[in-house]
């Protein structure tokens, strides 16, 4: 979703500038004259059996070595399509009008689960939204091809690129550098090959909008020193500053690409006296861009997550870290401001933005710690399936902290003591 | 080690205090974090174990582009004698999400 595709006139799923309005025919669900432009996302491969276009064989499988899928037979290898480009979900932000969304966004419903009809032998097969299975009596694997509107399925997803070995690695390197105050049974149980790989649900955003910042900014104009007696009547110099004081307001049009969300209750839990869910966090961002069509061969060995918060519930959030990105832009604008810009007001003016879901992979090392009183708290190590950043939360052993904390605090009362009767 | 590492927090925790504009003559300032070191280095190992203060900083990690910026700037008064090289409020790189 970046701005070097302008999207072509007058082709078909191209942001439609003014009404917004059209829903992808046979989109069920929300539809009224304002709603959002949905683009299908859905493959046109409704039959739930995905074959090797070589062997026939319905089982295929990542290779994350070179981030094609495999068929588990003949070892055939094929890349699949480009997510954005291919639903033309890439055109200019600043084109962008109304709300346009992947018809994977759609509204989650409570009950995941799908029933399938396999089409080798005519069994029917209930499937865990976004999984596959296996079909029992034929042993053909059925595939959730087919994106049923209950926002199990996402528009895209972005294959793991960095190994199991690779993250194990990283793990063990993150906590070998924090094991002496580490938490005794942690240290114990630790073993970085249970790391396990995820697919966690985003919300990919693009939006096109206008800011608008007022506030208070000061200019200095001179620095001098200046003589202050004290009670006693000694005196001593200080520094002092005069300023000019200006209204300041700044407008610009404002195109953030790929702003990414969590878009599962759980993960947006980011209370940590509960859970290390902001390391998960901490590891973005993710080259989005390279994600591919879901398909749900990507997902074979690795789990999943499921969305289980929509487009509406996510916005208010969104919006506040585009205002957010616009005041971190709009310091660029204030240099002349030396002594600072005091911001009063943050508004914007969203003229569109584009909604996608997405699966974004991730390796999870997790812990959990029970406290002698009986709550519980979580703790990851996760690692980008990407990047390969790596950021975590290791338990701590405080009386162990705390003894040397009491050391480290008598060596500094005696420096302190020596300083003040030197001084 | 634990010196070490002592000298360590004190020299991170003197950046904190000179950033923010101690002014009391640099002897009792450093007497003040000797005398805190306990608590700061227990802090510090706290936040390097368990990174409770880590985020993803969209603010500066997404990608955006800025175009057709207007700036309407009025001068409207003058302020002498300020003791603080900073503005008081300033907060154009602070970050209200969390
Ligand atoms: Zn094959
Ligand atoms: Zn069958």
């Amino acid at each position: 979703m970046s701005d070097v595709h302008a999207p072509q006139a007058g082709a078909e799923g191209t942001p439609d500038p003014g009404t917004g309005a059209t829903p992808a025919p046979g989109f069920p669900g929300v539809e009224p004259p304002d709603g959002p432009r949905v683009v299908s996302t859905e493959g046109d491969r409704g039959d739930g059996i995905v074959r090797c276009e070589r062997c026939g064989a319905s089982d295929a499988s990542l290779n994350v070595a070179t981030g094609m899928l495999r068929c588990n037979f003949c070892r055939h290898e094929w890349r699949t399509e480009n997510a954005l480009a291919s639903f033309d979900l890439d055109g200019a932000i600043g084109d962008l009008r109304g709300v346009v969304v992947g018809s994977g966004t759609a509204a989650v419903t409570a009950d995941p689960a799908v029933t399938l009809k396999c089409t080798a032998c005519g069994a029917e097969v209930v499937i865990e939204a976004g999984v596959q299975a296996r079909c029992h009596w034929c042993r053909n694997t059925l595939s959730l091809t087919e994106q049923v509107p209950n926002g199990a399925v996402p528009d895209m997803v972005l294959p793991f690129s960095v190994t199991k070995a690779d993250a194990v690695t990283r793990v063990a390197e993150f906590v070998g550098k924090r094991k002496f105050f580490a938490h005794r049974q942690f240290k114990a149980e630790f073993s970085p090959e249970n790391v396990l790989g995820v697919y966690l649900p985003y919300m990919v955003v693009d939006v096109n909008t206008r800011a608008r910042l007022t506030g208070e900014g000061e200019h200095q104009t001179r620095s001098y020193t200046v003589q202050v007696r004290n009670a006693k009547g000694e005196t001593h110099s200080e520094r002092r500053y005069d300023a000019d004081v200006y209204d300041v307001r700044r407008t610009f049009d404002l195109h953030v690409d790929d702003l990414t969300v969590e878009s599962s209750t759980e993960r947006l839990d980011r209370d940590t006296s509960r859970t290390s869910n902001n390391v998960i966090n901490t590891i973005l961002p993710f080259d989005v861009e390279n994600s591919v069509r879901y398909d749900p061969r990507y997902l074979q060995g690795f789990t999943s997550e499921r969305r289980d918060v929509d487009v509406d519930g996510l916005r208010g959030a969104v919006h506040q870290q585009v205002r957010d990105i616009a005041r971190w832009r709009a310091d660029e604008t204030i240099g002349f401001y030396d002594r600072g810009v005091r911001w009063d007001t943050t508004d914007l003016d969203v003229q569109g933005e584009r909604w996608v879901s997405a699966y974004l992979p991730v390796w999870l090392y997790s812990y959990l710690q029970t406290r002698k009183d009986g709550s519980t708290l979580l703790h990851y190590v996760a690692v980008n399936g990407r990047t390969g950043e790596t950021m975590g939360s290791v338990p701590l052993n405080w009386p162990r902290l705390l003894a040397v904390s009491a050391v480290v605090e008598a060596v500094g009362a005696v420096a302190a003591a020596v300083l003040w009767v030197l001084s | 080690m634990t010196g070490v590492v002592a000298l360590d927090v004190l020299a991170a925790a003197g950046d904190v205090l000179a950033s923010a504009g101690g002014g009391e003559g640099d002897g009792r300032g450093l007497v003040l974090l000797l005398l805190l070191a306990g608590p700061l280095f227990a802090g510090w190992q706290h936040l390097r174990y368990r990174n409770t203060d880590k985020r993803h900083h969209h603010e500066s990690e997404t990608r955006s582009q800025m175009q057709d910026v207007q700036a309407d700037d009025t001068l409207t008064g003058r302020r002498t004698g300020l003791k603080s090289a900073r503005m008081q409020g300033a907060n154009s790189r602070k970050v209200t999400t969390r």
